[in-house]
């Protein structure tokens, strides 16, 4: 995957007559489209809420709510930031019903690196496996703003530009916030990194 | 070199401290410096192997934040999303292409979900109480009168008797309407009290308003 496209792949048409498809209610379409965009859905529910069965939740719940405001989506270029503002502020708001936060500011990176791992053992795991799980983890306590920009910058690929535009604030502010997020998280990685490398010796 | 670069760090700990969080700030905006930042930080990087080691995971986040926007497949994450949505695409497939109710219920839906929208609609609704109840504008006083009475309301309690003198001698009748319970006098006899000076008799305690009384012999001393 190109990490600096915004635009979806892999579809089987046009994005304008796919979408078209999907609000006629062609099953094979709406399919289609779902698992374009799966990923990156699943991608920022879980920069939201650590848990994957709650973040999978989270999914289907955003792809319901997609679905009805379909008519409301007549540009194709802009449908993938339209639909990441749905996800995000879908996910928000999920936190605000449950009353937490997310779990960045809770969980420092000293007590991150001593949470057991939830999957099988490193030694047997996948590097990539592992590497993915760490980055996620490393994720979790970078600051809230700072994690969001992130999130749609460098995972989703936006433009600084829609970034500024998805969440309200100036150009400038993201890439500030760009800059201290890739620092934090850069830093989280090297003491879990650091952690993990200690306890691979003991 | 070892012991030059460990002088180095002797060094910098009794003067600057360690030039590494400097060096971070710069690694965070590396594709941003200026030349002479570059270069610095070049030099600094060539030395300092943890400043090195977070350069490189520096370098690879781009790569590896947008993998995790491609995750390997979820075993059954599709389908459960399509059971979920199925109904809704069966319901679609009944009643055909998307009218002007659905896109209204979809625009509605969307503007609900506003964060500010519980402030837009209270401020709708003081517009609106606003409007009516300024609307039956003839009954109240005219705001220059409005404010005539207010004005004189927060006076010094020392003044207030010949200030209500004046002002019912001014606004008639209308005046004692809005002063009822306070003074039930007539206007003509305020006006006469008014024209016989500051001295408002003892008399007022006669009507039956002990507070004005009260504070009229406070005022006078008695």
């Amino acid at each position: 995957m190109n990490p600096r496209h915004d635009t979806l792949s892999g579809l089987p048409l046009p994005l304008d007559r796919l979408l078209a498809a999907c609000r006629d209610g062609d099953e094979l379409a709406w399919e289609a489209l779902v698992r374009a965009t799966q990923g990156r859905i699943l991608a920022l529910a879980r920069s939201y809420v650590r848990d994957p069965d709650e973040a999978r939740d989270l999914v289907q719940e955003i792809y319901v709510k997609l679905y009805r405001r379909l008519p409301l989506c007549r540009d194709a270029d802009r449908f993938l930031p339209w639909l990441l503002k749905l996800a995000r502020r879908h996910c928000l708001d999920h936190l605000r019903r449950r009353g937490a936060r997310p779990p960045a500011r809770d969980i420092p990176v000293e007590e991150a690196v001593g949470l057991a791992d939830p999957g099988p053992d490193p030694g047997q795991a996948h590097a990539d496996e592992e590497r993915r799980r760490l980055l996620w983890r490393a994720l979790a306590v970078v600051g809230e703003a700072e994690r969001e920009v992130l999130v749609l910058q460098e995972m989703q690929g936006l433009s600084v530009a829609r970034v500024g535009e998805l969440l309200g604030i100036p150009a400038g502010t993201v890439k500030s916030r760009a800059h201290r997020g890739r620092l934090q998280l850069a830093r989280a990685l090297r003491r879990l990194l650091a952690g993990s490398a200690g306890r691979g010796r003991t | 070199m070892t012991e030059r670069h460990d002088l180095t760090r002797a060094v910098l700990a009794v003067t600057s401290g360690p030039a590494c969080r400097r060096a971070e700030e710069l690694l965070a905006r590396r594709n941003h410096l200026p030349a002479d930042d570059a270069a610095l930080l070049a030099a600094h990087l060539d030395r300092c192997p943890d400043c090195r080691e977070l350069a490189a995971i520096l370098a690879s986040l781009p790569g590896e934040l947008a993998a995790l926007a491609d995750p390997p497949p979820e075993p059954g994450l599709t389908a459960a999303v399509l059971r979920r949505t199925l109904p809704l695409l069966r319901r679609r497939r009944c009643t055909g292409r998307p009218g002007v109710r659905a896109w209204l219920a979809a625009w509605w839906e969307e503007r609900a979900e506003r964060p500010t929208l519980a402030a837009e609609v209270a401020l709708v609704a003081a517009l609106l109480l606003a409007a009516l109840g300024w609307l039956p504008g003839e009954k109240l006083p005219p705001r220059g009168r409005m404010t005539a009475v207010a004005a004189r309301v927060i006076a010094p309690p020392a003044r207030l008797g010949s200030l209500v003198a004046d002002a019912a001698a001014r606004l008639g009748g209308e005046l004692d309407r809005l002063l009822d319970g306070v003074d039930r006098r007539p206007a003509a006899r305020v006006a006469a009290s008014r024209r016989a000076g500051a001295a408002v008799s003892d008399t007022n305690t006669c009507t039956g308003n002990t507070e004005t009384g009260r504070s009229l012999r406070h005022r006078t001393g008695r």
